[in-house]
């Protein structure tokens, strides 16, 4: 019950987020100079979230092992050479597994 | 109306037109979010594997995945609470961790200004990563908004079926499968590719790369609030390179 109670909690609180812009009526009167910037939270949020995944162990700093580095960047490059989001485990997952065999 | 106006199947042109358009929205959205559907299995089944880990019933991770719709949140909340925080903190952290989707909420605004306000509340429900991304590169001017509305549905269907598929899976079977497997890298890759594909400019990357340093370095100090704080500044620092290009 009180997992339930979390998970609401959260869920709650995100919510309100996703329609903050909404609601505040922001997001509807953005200029071609804020839109121009929208094209850049995807690849900050992205590489912002894989960086904390691999150099934070929650908020204290931790080296990363070498195949976990390699493997993601292994994923990233191959996605975009080839443009396909599936590549990403296709080539991630088995430089993972081999550099954690012989690391 | 004029019988030349009917096709042989009976339907009028405008009325073809609309199934066609129909089709068209939903069929390249399910053509465009596989690939990102895909990723989204191993990913799901860590969270499952994480939440079973908490000493968390099935049946609440699940109804928790279901509302809450975020993975990294849900790891980030199952571990507050594994680590002996409480349930405000627990969910605090979610909270913050989700503090991004406020930039992601901007687009979507942006994107379906002329939705009806309640529909917009109801739409914005499923508005994760993938999405945004997927939708930024999809969404043009020439697309009308009954086309995008329809495209977000339906990637939104795929998406969010697939995580709350695989939830369960990785719930039940995460936890025997061997260590070496790596689930845990299932999140990193899927978000690592998703960055190859979404830098394509000079300023894409020293956006993305700012953001990185960021988040790293303003973690220990900031926590949950890091995220957000390394977004905004990402973006202010690609935004220069922007201007300065033109």
């Amino acid at each position: 019950m009180s997992a339930l109670l979390v998970f609401a909690l959260a869920a709650g609180g995100t919510y309100l987020i996703r329609i903050s812009m909404v609601v505040s009526g922001v997001g509807e009167r953005l200029d071609s100079t804020w839109t121009a910037r929208l094209s850049l939270i995807a690849p900050t949020m992205l590489s912002a979230i894989v960086a904390s995944s691999l150099f934070l162990d929650r908020t204290d700093l931790i080296l990363p092992a070498a195949a976990d580095v390699v493997a993601v960047i292994a994923a990233a490059l191959a996605v975009r050479r080839s443009g396909s989001l599936a590549v990403a485990f296709v080539v991630g997952f088995p430089v993972y597994w081999s550099l954690g065999l012989v690391l | 109306m004029d019988p030349e106006d009917v096709p042989a199947g009976g339907r009028s042109m405008s009325a073809v037109s609309v199934v066609d358009r129909r089709v068209g929205a939903a069929g390249q959205a399910v053509r465009d979010v596989a690939p990102l559907a895909l990723p989204i299995a191993p990913f799901a089944m860590a969270v499952g594997a994480a939440t079973a880990a908490a000493d968390i019933s099935l049946v609440a991770g699940w109804l928790g995945a279901a509302i809450l719709l975020a993975g990294s949140a849900q790891l980030v909340l199952t571990e507050t609470l594994v680590s002996g925080g409480g349930l405000f903190a627990a969910a605090g952290a979610a909270i913050l961790v989700n503090a991004r989707f406020a930039m992601y909420s901007a687009g979507f605004a942006h994107w379906f200004a002329e939705v009806p306000r309640w529909k917009r509340l109801l739409l914005a429900i499923p508005l994760v990563d993938q999405q945004f991304l997927l939708l930024q590169r999809t969404f043009t001017s020439d697309h009308d908004v009954s086309w995008r509305v329809r495209y977000y549905v339906t990637a939104s269907a795929v998406l969010v079926g697939a995580y709350l598929s695989f939830f369960p899976v990785g719930y039940l079977v995460g936890n025997i499968l061997p260590s070496g497997v790596g689930l845990e890298m299932a999140g990193p890759l899927a978000f690592a590719g998703m960055l190859g594909s979404a830098v394509r400019r000079r300023a894409d990357a020293v956006a993305a790369i700012g953001g990185a340093i960021v988040v790293v370095l303003a973690s220990p100090v900031l926590a949950g609030l890091a995220l957000p704080v390394a977004a905004v500044v990402g973006v202010a620092v690609g935004a220069r390179l922007i201007g300065e290009e033109g």
